[in-house]
């Protein structure tokens, strides 16, 4: 179960089916997956139930992001998703030993830049968003999906696509302010 | 200090100064709605995010007391051991088992369909109270007219392990069929802690060599028991 069950063909799919949007048999697996890494947190690296939940959490994100990137490789999913949350979780303890460190994998940080009025604007602001406006910037800002690859999933022109986004942002920004109280 | 998105959001910036500033924005967003949309399906299957542990203050006094009574239970255990005598990969296997078991309930495990929710945790609770053979006749009623989950199968063994005397024939029967349910689903629920009871269910049957072989599959894997799994293969072999 190196790689949860899924074949090199399957998991080409599933990556192949998040960049278009469907997550489905993704969040299907690391849910299945999820208790197991709170339980190898909790009995490895003695988290609490607390910890173990949230730094698993963080992970998922983290992971989901790589995998969009293409900087995840089918080989040992399992091992894998498992070093990045024993990682993070030593990282967050600020006692990470250096034998945990994962050369090519960094561990992100949670960011939380705006205030919670920002956000609350962002979301109303980004429900009033049409969805293909919502497929495309959540693609490019979001997922990192270059408009170029971006272009050929929704089977426009790259400058079509690049004005597209333009557009949208613009949208996405008068929604914004109109929310906005005085 | 947190910042305000709509003094940010200026219309002077570049585009590339734009394209940082919702980059940032919208992960801090979708961060926050992929956690609340996965902990909505966690909470589906009864894992929720535990609240915070409590602090436990022991004062000097009752700390010493404390360190007494390890010490004499550590020495009950110890003449207990000794008078029993058992193998030591036997000791290790029954070790092994009650912490898998004890994890088991200890997160909130889901699998209960809504119409036997009273039934699966009346069962749950009665495992919890290590009232093995109650709860095991509790996850049996559950089966009485449909199938079981992966999660009551799994319980169900650990139920059959812990009772007295044990039942190893129909935990190992369970945990086949936990299996066969992940198989029919092409899920991978608790698939380390199958396949790691069974190694320990055979390994205290006294079937040696199947127990040795599942071990040696699990400590090549590498997974999250390879290192216990190496420790009873070690003991076995002594």
């Amino acid at each position: 179960m190196k790689n949860f069950g899924l074949t090199a063909n399957e998991f080409e799919c599933m990556v192949e089916d998040m960049q278009k949007g469907r997550e489905e048999l993704f969040e299907k697996i690391f849910i299945d997956h999820f208790q197991d890494c709170i339980h190898y947190l909790e009995n490895n690296c003695r988290a609490s139930p607390t910890d173990a939940y949230d730094v698993s959490m963080e992970t998922m994100l983290q992971f989901r992001r790589l995998l969009l990137q293409g900087k995840v490789t089918y080989g040992n999913l399992r091992f894998l998703f498992t070093r990045m949350a024993m990682q993070r979780y030593w990282k967050w303890k600020r006692n990470s030993p250096l034998t945990h460190e994962m050369e090519d994998i960094e561990v992100e940080e949670p960011v939380e830049i705006y205030d919670e009025e920002s956000m609350q604007l962002l979301d109303q602001a980004w429900s009033q968003l049409g969805p293909s406006c919502q497929h495309l910037l959540k693609g490019f800002y979001y997922n990192s999906i270059q408009l170029v690859e971006l272009a050929k999933t929704l089977e426009k022109s790259n400058a079509a696509v690049r004005q597209e986004k333009k557009r949208c942002l613009q949208k996405l920004r008068q929604l914004f302010f109109e929310n906005k109280p005085d | 200090m947190k910042k305000r998105l709509h003094t940010e959001w200026k219309t002077d910036l570049s585009e590339q100064q734009e394209d940082d500033l919702i980059q940032q924005a919208l992960r801090q967003k979708m961060d926050a709605d992929y956690r609340k949309r996965w902990q909505h399906q966690l909470s589906q299957r009864g894992i929720e995010r535990a609240a915070p542990a409590r602090v436990m203050v022991i004062n000097r006094r009752r700390y010493l007391s404390l360190a007494a009574a390890v010490v004499v239970l550590l020495a009950a255990g110890w003449w207990i051991t000794g008078l029993f005598n058992a193998p030591a990969s036997l000791q290790l296997a029954d070790q092994y088992l009650q912490e898998t078991g004890r994890q088991a309930v200890q997160v909130s495990m889901g699998g209960g369909r809504e119409a036997d929710v009273e039934l699966w945790q009346a069962g749950r609770d009665l495992y919890t109270q290590k009232n093995y053979k109650a709860a095991a006749a509790k996850i049996e009623a559950l089966a009485a007219d449909q199938s079981l989950s992966v999660e009551q199968s799994f319980l169900l063994a650990l139920s059959y392990l812990q009772d007295v005397p044990p039942d190893y024939d129909l935990a190992l029967q369970q945990l086949s069929a936990a299996e066969q349910t992940n198989a029919d689903n092409g899920t991978t629920t608790y698939q380390a802690e199958i396949t790691w009871i069974r190694a320990l269910a055979l390994c205290k049957k006294g079937d040696r060599e199947k127990a040795k072989n599942i071990l040696q599959g699990i400590v090549e894997e590498g997974g999250w028991y390879a290192e216990k799994a190496a420790n009873l293969r070690q003991s076995m072999e002594e």
